[in-house]
């Protein structure tokens, strides 16, 4: 039976990683764009984006786009993995109440 | 110790990851083609009908009807780019810079001054070849698209001379429009 996951589990992270996960495996997000689609303030968003980073479930591109830094996020393969298995065991909790 | 939920958790937080799924969806809808089908849609129409009204002499404009749409482009580009990023987003655009350099462009430059039609026609199926190809590689639908378009430009060509440029204005430069609003409105 999968496993709820206690990194994604935090209401945000798990908007974060269900946002991430829609996207292809070789496409990154903006981050401005990301706390703009997600409704988050640059602090809240950084700080979640960090615990996930620790936790390897999302890479975090920092680079220069038209001479400003721009920070693009992408979800792991073991994040995307993760993500699946959570969700997979909330399923699992509804279907067996 | 382990997670413990409530089935009534569990549920309100499939509806979070719902929700985001869906604003992410919406996202990436933005995203796809639709764009770049209505800008070089809209030019597929305005070059056949610029020739339909003036004559073949108007094709020497159709560079220049062309270059709204290049820099259209380059600008959704640069938009969408700064938004999501994908190494492969520059694929397709290589690809048709490709065959226009090579298939469009050149044969151009060494055969000089070919019959207007005859070369438009040639040109727009070289275009097609690329949607063809980035249809086989990206995304299906371009793949039925150039299929499509390529049949219409030679019924056009063949069998409708008398009302070729008018001909290519609607079904060459109309399925252009028509697929962009279908996959901007229709696709989930």
């Amino acid at each position: 039976m999968p496993e709820l996951d206690e990194i994604i589990h935090q209401p945000v992270r798990l908007r974060i990683m269900a946002a991430l996960g829609s996207l292809s495996p070789r496409e990154q997000v903006d981050f401005a764009f990301l706390k703009d689609k997600l409704d988050l303030t640059d602090g809240n968003l950084g700080a979640h984006l960090r615990a996930l980073e620790d936790a390897g479930y999302i890479a975090v591109e920092k680079t220069f786009v038209a001479r400003r830094p721009k920070t693009f996020v992408a979800a792991s393969a073991a994040g995307r993995k993760a993500f699946a298995g959570h969700v997979a065991a909330l399923r699992a909790i509804i279907k067996t109440s | 110790m382990p997670l413990k939920l409530s089935p009534q958790d569990a549920a309100t937080a499939l509806a979070e990851v719902d929700l985001a799924r869906t604003a992410m969806r919406h996202v990436i809808r933005e995203h796809r083609g639709h764009y770049y089908l209505w800008i070089w849609g809209a030019t597929w129409i305005a070059m056949p009908l610029t020739a339909y009204f003036a004559g073949d002499g108007a094709v020497r404009y159709f560079a220049l009807i062309c270059l709204p749409g290049i820099l259209a482009s380059a600008a959704v580009s640069l938009v969408q780019r700064r938004q999501i990023s994908s190494p492969d987003s520059f694929r397709p655009f290589g690809v048709m810079a490709g065959i226009l350099l090579f298939a469009v462009i050149f044969p151009f430059v060494l055969h000089g001054r070919p019959d207007p039609r005859a070369y438009y026609a040639y040109a727009c199926l070289a275009c097609m070849q690329a949607y063809v190809v980035m249809g086989l590689w990206v995304d299906r639908y371009l793949l039925w698209l150039g299929l499509f378009v390529a049949a219409m430009i030679l019924v056009g060509f063949f069998l409708l001379p008398g009302i070729f440029w008018l001909w290519m204005a609607l079904f060459a430069g109309g399925p252009l429009v028509l697929t962009g609003f279908y996959i901007r409105h229709c696709w989930r």
